[in-house]
């Protein structure tokens, strides 16, 4: 195998619905009315899906919602602003991997994290 | 500003290595078959309710994207005599509409002419205009020639941003689009109660399809009256046609492959029953009739049976023709659809 992704092979996605059709349909129904118009636009949504992608590193997704966007009228100032919202906390999310968690070099995560937990048991670690 | 394609000496400005780029075989169904799985092959006019005059390639624009290869360095313009058998004809019929395109338009000797005369005649007259030909000095008065006239304004502004719409049509032809819907807004068009209709088409700046019509629309409203105070009526969203210029995009970006793959993947059966070669005839600058504005641009004009040219102009054999299709026509049938008026479906 030379490498795992072709962009060709994006428009056989489909193709996974050959071992299980039901399956396959329904996801595809589900798949089509969350992204349909609802209390987000369609072009809302679509710019949560690139910043999705970006943050979970899918080629696929990446390409497919790039393409979604700009179908849905996005433009570059917009798309560009999502990725960033997605790499935010995966940027953070990074750094809190590296070194959660005993040493909390980011203090933002420190804080965000306990926000969460609501927690002190950390202050001491 | 850049060169035409025919001015380039670019293969491209030639319809045959168009045509022999767009049938090359490359998997994809040609539109004929997939037209006859819709049952609409043949694809037969349903009468005609636009008479589409093109009167030149001349423009003050060369856009990126121009399915005509239009721009200031080409001549072919239509002749008063021509002009003068589109009026001849229309005058025979009960065709409502008449609408003037090009190049820009306006820049045509005749253009005036054509628009009072069809005026007399009493029918709904549209320009089709690129904005920035209102600003130049020999065009000073035709903003209140076009009021005047009551003239519907069709306007090109595929963006509503400068970054978007300068990539494609010219450095500043956003900011001078402004002014001149601006100058058109001062005169009533666009605004409700005036009679004056504007209306912009939005074009994508890139290879993929047009959004929602009723989607784009809404956010064009927001945004030039928020940002720019212009308002105006309807926004059409057109397909790139992969012809000419924009053929030369797609080719020149890679594009090309994946760009008709979206296109037949989308074909849309609605969209194609409601095309709008069905209910338009076009006239190209030297009298030659076509299908539609596409067509002319490949040379392919009308094909099977009536008449070829202005001056042999027969209703009734125009009204039920056989309408020439080819691979081409993906761009009209994809999606929600595309015309000069906008999404059909």
């Amino acid at each position: 195998m030379d490498g795992y992704y072709h962009s060709s092979d994006l428009a056989r996605f489909s193709e996974i619905g050959k071992g299980n059709k039901e399956l396959w349909e329904k996801f595809s129904a589900y798949y089509a009315a969350v992204f349909a118009e609802g209390a987000l636009t369609e072009r809302e949504k679509a710019l949560i899906g690139l910043g999705v992608a970006h943050a979970v590193q899918c080629p696929y997704c990446i390409d497919a919602y790039t393409q979604a966007c700009l179908e849905k009228g996005s433009n570059i100032e917009e798309m560009t602003e999502a990725v960033h919202v997605a790499a935010a906390p995966r940027w953070c999310m990074v750094c809190k991997c590296a070194t959660w968690p005993r040493n909390f070099r980011c203090r933002e995560c420190l804080r965000l994290f306990r926000m969460r937990n609501r927690t002190k048991e950390w202050d001491s670690a | 500003m850049g060169l035409s394609l025919k001015a380039r000496a670019s293969p491209l400005a030639s319809a045959a290595e168009q045509l022999r780029i767009l049938s090359a075989p490359n998997g994809f169904p040609r539109f004929e078959e997939r037209m006859c799985t819709a049952g609409l092959f043949p694809l037969a006019a349903t009468g005609i309710t636009v008479f589409q005059i093109n009167v030149g390639k001349l423009c003050n624009q060369t856009c990126q994207h121009c399915h005509v290869d239009a721009g200031p360095d080409r001549k072919e313009v239509m002749t008063h005599q021509t002009a003068e058998q589109c009026i001849r004809a229309l005058a025979t019929t009960q065709i409502p509409t008449v609408d003037i395109t090009g190049g820009a338009p306006e820049l045509n000797p005749n253009f005036r002419w054509l628009v009072e005369q069809a005026r007399a005649l009493g029918r709904h007259v549209i320009d089709r205009c690129n904005l920035t030909v209102l600003l130049l000095d020999s065009q000073a008065d035709l903003a209140q020639f076009l009021a005047d006239h009551q003239v519907e304004v069709i306007a090109s502004l595929p963006y509503y941003r400068a970054s978007q719409t300068d990539a494609q049509r010219g450095l500043g032809v956003f900011d001078k689009s402004i002014v001149a819907l601006r100058r058109l807004n001062a005169l009533g068009y666009g605004r409700e109660g005036s009679g004056l209709a504007l209306n912009l088409v939005y074009n994508p700046t890139g290879a993929f399809l047009p959004p929602r019509q009723e989607a784009i629309e809404a956010q064009f409203k927001w945004e030039l009256e928020r940002q720019h105070g212009v308002v105006f009526n309807r926004l059409y969203t057109i397909t790139n046609m992969p012809i000419s210029r924009f053929l030369e995009f797609l080719l020149q970006s890679g594009n090309y492959e994946g760009y008709m793959e979206r296109l037949v993947n989308a074909f849309n059966p609605a969209a194609a029953a409601g095309v709008m070669c069905r209910y338009t005839l076009s006239v190209g600058w030297d009298g030659t009739l076509y299908d539609c504005d596409f067509n002319q641009m490949l040379e392919l004009p009308i094909t099977f049976g009536g008449p070829k040219h202005i001056r042999d102009f027969d209703v009734a054999a125009l009204d039920r023709r056989r309408i020439f299709t080819a691979n081409h026509c993906y761009g009209c049938t994809a999606g929600a659809g595309s015309s000069c008026g906008g999404s059909p479906a």
